[in-house]
């Protein structure tokens, strides 16, 4: 056991805050800063074509795919620099941390040596295409249809909560594909250009004010047999794998920050803090701590071979309270400064609710360690088995 | 970074757990808990001799085995898992520790080699409100762990480490009936009994404060073992037992408790290890890791212990299954040097969000 860096990892430490510290353009690429959705793009993109040059884009892709193969200590070092400048994946999420690995563990040869070099170019931006309104917590329920027409896959139905699908060029598309079969069998996934006349996106504007889902409708819209991923009927077990990755890249968020951005507040504003707020404010650190702590004892593991298992989903909840905890405190501090429009703690508090909900809910969570790490049994089904077609929706 | 044991330690705890589940399951604490001791000499020796544990971390040089924090960790994580051990934490560790850091080599060769072999029993307490004047000291220490069954008594005052022989005069030490029925405490009460002072030249606070952070991570240690034993009885129980034909632990609420439980239980596990390691490192965070792993440890351990009972329904509640001695146990700790209260407040102070005072 030992928490320094070793030497190699010192080393590998200062050569990413070179780079980082070399490379940032002027302005930074804080998410929250790059103004609308289409200067998010713009500006992230530029930025991922600098990571790109310097082989920084990917780095945890294997070299194969134009990656470093990170080790998971390693990928921490990478993460805690990118944070301590403010740098995240942005909307490149869905294709550097989703569908990339993913395409690297099911694509074909041939969908990986075209597709993921521009994904990782950010030069694809990619959204996720799985939820629909009567499909949140029973994913497998999709009901968006896909009928084959030679060499294409007719698409019909709606999507929604796909993040940045309004900048995004390209999906990965959960869709049903034989009704007959039970739900989970009947599920192809697939890989879907968004600029075609068959598609039309729509900005949601969320509870906070602004724009980060959308809702996406399919017309007869189009997808080549070539941009199936794995066999037909075989989707379900192909989302897992995104979805397994949507979770880790959600847990391995900074979590100390939302201390650290509090404690520098206190500080550079003087904030009074009484005794109450004092255990809140400790409460969150030791909560903080020890979730950044069980998220490199699961990175030990999984450096060392083991599969990580749900422990993802534990970590997901817990960053979830971590991050409505610090809201809660941030707002208590500031008062009624806080809740201006547009104020950096109006805004968490404003979006906090929606980290129990993204990327599986709370509920769903607990049910996945419940039993995938404790064994216990599974929900009942009372439509096991049963065809698609034959199960009531709403 | 790399935040898994080694093979040895892995291996040892191995060992240990097998000695502890076979020679003091939880079952031989409770059978123990009715006696004044609570602890069976001979398995005591058995500790010491097969296992060498109570020297576990005192150095070659006076008979241990010069392991450290990471390793006594280990032995106190499996010894709280079966509320075993009896005066280990006292002696082995909490006595260990005071010498350590307040004592000088010399007394170290006076003391650890008995306490190493298990063959002497020793007992320590902070005591800053005892009044220590020309050799002899008065006053009352209200709760001590195992000093009834010491062969020496290490109180920590204001001027620093004192030594006291439990039968000289002036001293009287009761054993105390507790809520925590499975680890024996005591009340001394002196008047004007005969101390040695341990440590001449040493910076006596710096020792004081360095042997109680020590001890907030040691207790830590049985916390997180107590916890996840709970935890494991708690799951186990509600896979087999029936309600409206199926296992409870079927039903989304009860799944929803043991989800919550096994994420406290493995945030505190996280803290825990981590705080061996600074420890073992004597690193400069020493302070703040007692602050958070008592904090962290505190919840899971009552968490865990409650949930037991809970989910354990009615039987739990039963005198006959062993849940409760977990809850008092959890209690016990959660008071011991320092509510994790107390602990967060130092934490926010340390932080630099709180001002001191």
């Amino acid at each position: 056991m030992d928490f320094e860096d070793t030497p190699d990892e010192a080393a590998f430490r200062a050569e990413v805050a070179g780079f980082l510290d070399r490379n940032l353009p002027e302005g930074g690429v804080r998410y929250h800063d790059m103004g609308t959705m289409e200067e998010k793009a713009r500006r992230q993109r530029e930025w991922q074509l600098i990571l790109h040059e310097h082989g920084w884009s990917v780095p945890t892709w294997s070299a194969e795919w134009g990656g470093r193969a990170l080790t998971p200590a390693k990928n921490v070092i990478w993460r805690q620099e990118c944070d301590r400048v403010g740098v995240g994946e942005g909307v490149l999420n869905g294709g550097l941390s989703m569908l990339g690995p993913t395409l690297i563990a099911h694509g074909s040869q041939e969908q990986k040596e075209r597709l993921l070099e521009p994904t990782a170019r950010g030069e694809i931006l990619w959204a996720q295409l799985f939820s629909e309104p009567g499909s949140g917590s029973d994913l497998a329920s999709l009901a968006t249809r896909a009928v084959r027409d030679g060499d294409d896959w007719i698409v019909n139905g709606q999507k929604v909560w796909s993040s940045f699908a309004n900048v995004a060029d390209m999906g990965f598309l959960l869709v049903r594909t034989d009704a007959r079969k039970p739900k989970h069998q009947g599920i192809t996934y697939l890989l879907i250009d968004l600029h075609q006349p068959g598609v039309e996106v729509r900005p949601l504007i969320e509870m906070t004010g602004g724009n980060h889902f959308n809702e996406v409708f399919f017309s007869d819209a189009r997808v080549p047999v070539a941009n199936q991923v794995g066999a037909e009927g075989a989707g379900w077990g192909i989302a897992r794998t995104t979805l397994m990755y949507e979770r880790s890249s959600i847990g391995s968020f900074s979590v100390l920050g939302h201390f650290e951005r509090l404690r520098d507040l206190i500080r550079e504003r003087g904030v009074p803090v009484d005794a109450v707020t004092a255990d809140e404010l400790a409460r969150l650190y030791v909560r903080a701590r020890s979730l950044d702590l069980l998220n490199k004892r699961v990175l030990t593991k999984v450096s060392q071979g083991q599969v990580p298992g749900a422990e993802g989903s534990v970590m997901k909840n817990e960053i979830s309270d971590v991050m409505l905890a610090a809201a809660d405190i941030g707002i208590r501090l500031l008062g009624e400064d806080a809740l201006a429009p547009g104020h950096a703690y109006e805004h968490d508090f404003l979006f906090a609710p929606s980290m129990h909900l993204g990327g599986g809910t709370e509920e769903i969570m607990k049910n996945l360690v419940a039993e995938q790490v404790l064994g216990l049994p599974r929900e009942p089904d009372a439509f096991k088995g049963k065809p698609f077609d034959e199960v009531p929706r709403s | 970074m790399n935040f898994a044991f080694s093979e040895e330690q892995d291996e040892f705890r191995e060992l240990l757990r097998r000695f502890v589940e076979e020679r003091w399951p939880v079952a031989e604490t409770r059978r123990l808990a009715e006696t004044d001791a609570g602890f069976d000499r001979a398995v005591w020796k058995q500790m010491a001799d097969e296992l060498g544990l109570q020297g576990l971390a005192v150095s070659e040089a006076h008979g241990g085995q010069g392991f450290g924090m990471l390793e006594l960790g280990i032995a106190l994580e499996e010894l709280g898992r079966q509320l075993a051990g009896g005066p280990f934490l006292a002696s082995a560790v909490l006595s260990n520790f005071a010498l350590s850091n307040g004592a000088t080599p010399e007394e170290h060769a006076e003391f650890l080699p008995g306490i190493a072999a298990g063959t002497s029993i020793s007992a320590w307490a902070d005591a800053p409100g005892l009044a220590v004047d020309n050799g002899r000291a008065s006053g009352r220490v209200a709760w001590c762990i195992d000093a009834h069954n010491a062969d020496l008594l290490l109180l920590t005052t204001r001027g620093g480490l004192i030594a006291l022989d439990p039968g000289a005069d002036g001293v009287s030490i009761v054993a105390a009936k507790a809520t925590d029925l499975t680890r024996k405490y005591a009340h001394i009460e002196l008047a004007g009994a005969p101390v040695r002072k341990l440590g001449v030249g040493l910076d006596p606070d710096a020792a004081a404060v360095k042997t109680r952070h020590q001890a907030v991570i040691a207790v830590a240690a049985e916390q997180v073992g107590a916890a996840a034993h709970c935890f494991d009885q708690a799951v186990a129980y509600v896979k087999e037992r029936l309600q409206f034909g199926r296992p409870v632990g079927g039903f989304q609420a009860v799944k929803h408790r043991a989800a919550d439980a096994y994420a406290v239980v493995e945030l505190a596990r996280s803290a825990a290890y981590w705080s061996w390691w600074v420890a073992a490192n004597d690193g400069a965070e020493l302070g703040e890791a007692a602050h958070v792993v008592k904090s962290i440890a505190s919840e899971a351990a009552r968490t865990a212990a409650y949930e037991n009972i809970h989910l354990h329904g009615g039987y739990g509640f039963t005198w006959e299954h062993d849940a409760h001695l977990y809850y008092r146990r959890a209690a016990a700790n959660e008071v011991f040097q320092g509510d994790p209260v107390a602990h967060r407040a130092a934490l926010a102070v340390e932080l630099g969000v709180l001002v001191a005072g």
